[in-house]
C-alpha cells in the first residue's frame, strides 16, 4: 500500500490554478522528488499534504489517515525556514516535538539523541540567535525529524547550504530512509536531486507531466546516442547502423539506428579499425528531460 | 485543546520570563513609591520654619497667632519702617504689617521679606486673621459666639436611592466608572499590541509555516491570545500585590512622622471631618462592589480577547513594520470613540448613546463597566453580557478566517478591502 495517495487534487487562487487535478502515489521507504520550476505549484500541493491549505476537491491520504491527523507523522521543513529567534535552542526542539504530540519524556530523548548525533550536546541553552546560519540549519533539520515521521517532506532542502551542510543532511536522509522513512523532496534544481530520488514526478503550471522511477524515465526517453572514446586516427566510417551526431578529435557521439543493437554498432567500429577506449550509452539527465517535457506539452496545448 | 495548551505554555512563559517583563512588573510600582516619596520629600522641604515679626498697629492681633511647626509669630514694638532695614539682623525671615483698619473692609495688611511666604503659610495667616476679625465683628454685632458657630453648621446631602433601596453616590460613581474605563482601556492597547508583535514575529520569522504543519491557526491564534491575556492578568496580580504592601509601608513611614497638631487641625476640623466621612459611609456601602468586581473581570476577559482577536488578524495581514498603522487604525477607533462616549456619559449617565455603547459588544467593554457604577437594570446588563458573548465569539471567528489567509501572504501589501474578501474564501 503507497504511504501517501494523492487523488484528484486541485487548488485553485481566485486568478490561476495552482494545482490542477494532480494524482500522486508515493510508495514507502522511498526518495520521491517532486520537481518543476518556481511557481509550478509545488508549494501549493505540499502545503496541502501538511494541511495548511486545503484543496478545493480530492483527497490526501498518508498512512491511511485523511483528516489533519496526518500531520502527525509528517516532518515539514518548508523553503522559508524559521525559528524563534530569541527562544533557547532546546526549549524550542522540546515545544515542536510535542506539538507534534510527542511526551516530554520521548521529546528529551529524541532532541538528546539529534544532539549527539550532530555533536551539539552544550547547544541546549544558547539562542537561535546567536547561531550561525548553517547551525541554525542544523536545527530546523532537528525540528523536522524529532518526531520520527513517516514522511519527511523536505521543501528546497539545499538551498543557502554550504557543501558540507549538504552532505550532512543527505547522509542524514539516506540514513532516515534506511530506518523506514519516505522522503518527499521538492526542488527546482534538478540536478541536485538526480543522485538521491529513486521515484520523481515533474510539475508545470500545476500539472504532473511526468512521473516514474528515475532509471525508467531515463530508458524511456533517451534518444539511443552512444559516445565513444577512440585513440588513434579515425577512418572514414560506414553509416548503415548508426549516423554520427558529434564529431571531435578523440570523441564521437553516435546515434543508433532503430532495430540494431549497440553490440553490433560497437563491434563494427572495431572491425573498421577504431581504437576504442570507452563506450557508453547517453543518459538524459532529468534537466534535459524535464525541458523536452515541457516544450513537448507546450507544443501540444499551442496546436490543440 | 491540548494544542492551544502547547501554545499558551510557550507564549506565558517566555514573555514571563523575559528581562523586560521582569523590569516593567517591578519599575511601574516602584515609580509609584517614587512619586509618593518626591511629594512627601517636598512637603518636608516646604516644612522650613520662618521667624516673622509682626507690626501690628491695630494692636489686638499680634498676639492671637499661634505659632505652628513652621511659622514663629514674635510681636515687635519697633515701627514697619524701621523694622524693614533691621529685621534680617534681629533674625527674622520676614515682617507682618497689620495696620489699623476698618473692620468691615480689612485692606492694607502686608508681608515684607526677600523670599516669597509659599501658599500654604499665606492661606493659614489670611485664615487666622479672617478668623479674628469675624469674630470682633459677630461680637459687635452682640452674637454669641458659639451660637453663631452652631446656626452656621448646616449640612445637606442628597441620597440617590433606587428600586433595590441602594444608595449610591454621583461623586463616587463617576470616580469609579472613569478608573474602569480607562484601565480598560489601558489593557486592551498594552496586550492587544503585544498580540500584534507576537503574530507580526511569527510571520516575519517564518517560522508559523513549521508550526502550522502541527496546529490549526485557530488553535495557534487562540493560545496566542490566551498566553498573553494570562501575562497581563499576573503582572496585574503583581502590581495590586505590590500596590498592597506599599500602602501597608507607606502608611507606616508616613503615619508615624506626621501628628496631627502638624496638618493645623483643631478639634473643630476634626469634628468636620468626622461629618465628612459619615456623609461618605452610605455611598461607600450604596456602590455595588462584588457586582462591579464581578462584571470588570467579565468585560476585561471578553474585551480582551476580542480586542486581540481583531489586533491579531490584523498583524497577520501585515508584510512590513510600516503597513502595520494604516491596518490597526480602524481597530483604534471604536476604543477611541468609546472613551470619547465614556467621558460624555459620566456627566449624564442615562442618555440612549450610554445605552446603545454599553450593549454594543465593540464599546461594552470599556462603557459597560463605569455604567454599573451609577446602576444599570438588571435586564440591560442581560443583555449586554449576551451580547457580548456572542460578539466575542463572532469576532474570534472573523479574526480567525483572516489569520488563516494572511498568515501565509507574504510580498504584497494587503488593503482592508482584500482582507474584507478574505471572509468569504472557502476552505
Amino acid at each position: 500500500m503507497s504511504l501517501l495517495s494523492i487523488e484528484n487534487v486541485s487548488k485553485s487562487y481566485r486568478t490561476h490554478k495552482a494545482v490542477d487535478n494532480v494524482s500522486l502515489k508515493v510508495e514507502p521507504q522511498t526518495i520521491f522528488g517532486l520537481l518543476g520550476p518556481n511557481g509550478a505549484g509545488k508549494t501549493t500541493l505540499i502545503r496541502m499534504i501538511t494541511n495548511i491549505l486545503y484543496q478545493d476537491s480530492g483527497n490526501i491520504i498518508l498512512n491511511g489517515v485523511k483528516d489533519s491527523e496526518r500531520n502527525m507523522f509528517i516532518g515539514y521543513m518548508p523553503e522559508e525556514r524559521g525559528l524563534y529567534k530569541k527562544m533557547k535552542v532546546g526549549e524550542q526542539l522540546l515545544y515542536l516535538a510535542k506539538l507534534k504530540n510527542l511526551s516530554h519524556k520521548q521529546a528529551k530523548a529524541q532532541i538528546d539523541y539529534w544532539f549527539e548525533k550532530f555533536d551539539i550536546t552544550d547547544w541546549w541553552n544558547k539562542k537561535v540567535e546567536e547561531l550561525s546560519k548553517g547551525m541554525q540549519q542544523k536545527i530546523q533539520f532537528i525540528a523536522t525529524v524529532v518526531h520520527d515521521p513517516k514522511l519527511i517532506i523536505l521543501d528546497e532542502p539545499f538551498s543557502g547550504l554550504d557543501p558540507i551542510n549538504v552532505n550532512l543532511i543527505k547522509d542524514q536522509i539516506f540514513e532516515l530512509k534506511e530506518k523506514g522513512a519516505t522522503i518527499l523532496f521538492s526542488t527546482h534544481r534538478m540536478e541536485q536531486v538526480e543522485e538521491i530520488c529513486e521515484e520523481i514526478a515533474l510539475v508545470n503550471q500545476g500539472k504532473i507531466i511526468l512521473q516514474g522511477d528515475v532509471a525508467g524515465l531515463k530508458q524511456r526517453f533517451k534518444a539511443n546516442h552512444y559516445q565513444v572514446s577512440y585513440s588513434g586516427e579515425l577512418p572514414s566510417l560506414r553509416e548503415v547502423m548508426y549516423t554520427v551526431i558529434k564529431q571531435e578529435p578523440g570523441e564521437l557521439v553516435l546515434g543508433l539506428n532503430s532495430g540494431y543493437p549497440a553490440n553490433e554498432m560497437l563491434l563494427s567500429l572495431m572491425e573498421q579499425g577504431v581504437q576504442v577506449s570507452a563506450f557508453n550509452e547517453i543518459l538524459p539527465s532529468l534537466n534535459e528531460l524535464f525541458i523536452s517535457q515541457v516544450k513537448a506539452k507546450n507544443a501540444e496545448t499551442a496546436a490543440g | 485543546m491540548r494544542k492551544i495548551l502547547l501554545v499558551f505554555g510557550r507564549e506565558y512563559w517566555t514573555r514571563v520570563r523575559k528581562k523586560s517583563f521582569i523590569i516593567i512588573t517591578i519599575l511601574v510600582p516602584l515609580s509609584f513609591i517614587l512619586m509618593f516619596s518626591i511629594q512627601f520629600f517636598l512637603m518636608a522641604v516646604s516644612l522650613d520654619s520662618l521667624r516673622i515679626a509682626v507690626v501690628d498697629e491695630s494692636g489686638q492681633y499680634a498676639n492671637r497667632f499661634e505659632d505652628t511647626r513652621s511659622l514663629y509669630f514674635k510681636e515687635v514694638k519697633s515701627s514697619f519702617e524701621e523694622m524693614k532695614t533691621t529685621y534680617q539682623e534681629q533674625n527674622y525671615d520676614g515682617i507682618l504689617h497689620i495696620p489699623s483698619f476698618n473692620l468691615n473692609n480689612p485692606k492694607g495688611v502686608e508681608y515684607f521679606s526677600d523670599k516669597l511666604l509659599g501658599v500654604q503659610s499665606k492661606e493659614y495667616i489670611e485664615d487666622e486673621l479672617a478668623d479674628e476679625i469675624r469674630k470682633e465683628r459677630i461680637a459687635q454685632l452682640g452674637i454669641d459666639d458659639k451660637a453663631y458657630q452652631k446656626a452656621r453648621k448646616v449640612r445637606l446631602s442628597i441620597k440617590e436611592v433606587n428600586q433595590e433601596g441602594e444608595a449610591s453616590g454621583t461623586g463616587l460613581a463617576t470616580g469609579v466608572g472613569m478608573f474602569m474605563g480607562m484601565v480598560m482601556y489601558f489593557v486592551i492597547f498594552l496586550y492587544g499590541s503585544m498580540v500584534m508583535r507576537g503574530v507580526m514575529e511569527e510571520k516575519t520569522n517564518r517560522i508559523v509555516e513549521v508550526i502550522l504543519s502541527s496546529v490549526k491557526p485557530f488553535q495557534l491564534m487562540m493560545g496566542k491570545i490566551l498566553g498573553i491575556g494570562a501575562v497581563g492578568l499576573t503582572q496585574f496580580l503583581i502590581w495590586i500585590i505590590l500596590m498592597f504592601f506599599i500602602n501597608i509601608i507607606m502608611a507606616l513611614f508616613v503615619g508615624g512622622s506626621i501628628d496631627p497638631g502638624m496638618m493645623g487641625a483643631n478639634e473643630a476640623d476634626i469634628e468636620e471631618i468626622a461629618a465628612k466621612m459619615e456623609m461618605f459611609q452610605p455611598t461607600l456601602e450604596g456602590l455595588p462592589v462584588g457586582k462591579l468586581v464581578f462584571c470588570f473581570l467579565f468585560y476585561f476577559f471578553w474585551g480582551y480577547i476580542v480586542y486581540a482577536a481583531l489586533f491579531g488578524a490584523m498583524a497577520s495581514a501585515v508584510n512590513e513594520e510600516g503597513d502595520l498603522q494604516t491596518l490597526t487604525i480602524p481597530v483604534s477607533i471604536p476604543i477611541i470613540i468609546s472613551i470619547f462616549i465614556l467621558m460624555a456619559m459620566i456627566n449624564s449617565p442615562n442618555t440612549s448613546l450610554a445605552f446603545w455603547s454599553s450593549i454594543f459588544p465593540l464599546s461594552a467593554p470599556i462603557i459597560m463597566p463605569a455604567r454599573i457604577a451609577f446602576g444599570v437594570p438588571t435586564w440591560e446588563l442581560i443583555l449586554s453580557m449576551t451580547l457580548m458573548v456572542l460578539g466575542a465569539f463572532f469576532i474570534v471567528w472573523v479574526a480567525a478566517r483572516i489569520y488563516r489567509i494572511g498568515i501565509l501572504m507574504y510580498g504584497k501589501k494587503v488593503t482592508l478591502r482584500e482582507i474584507g474578501k478574505w471572509l468569504f474564501y472557502k476552505g
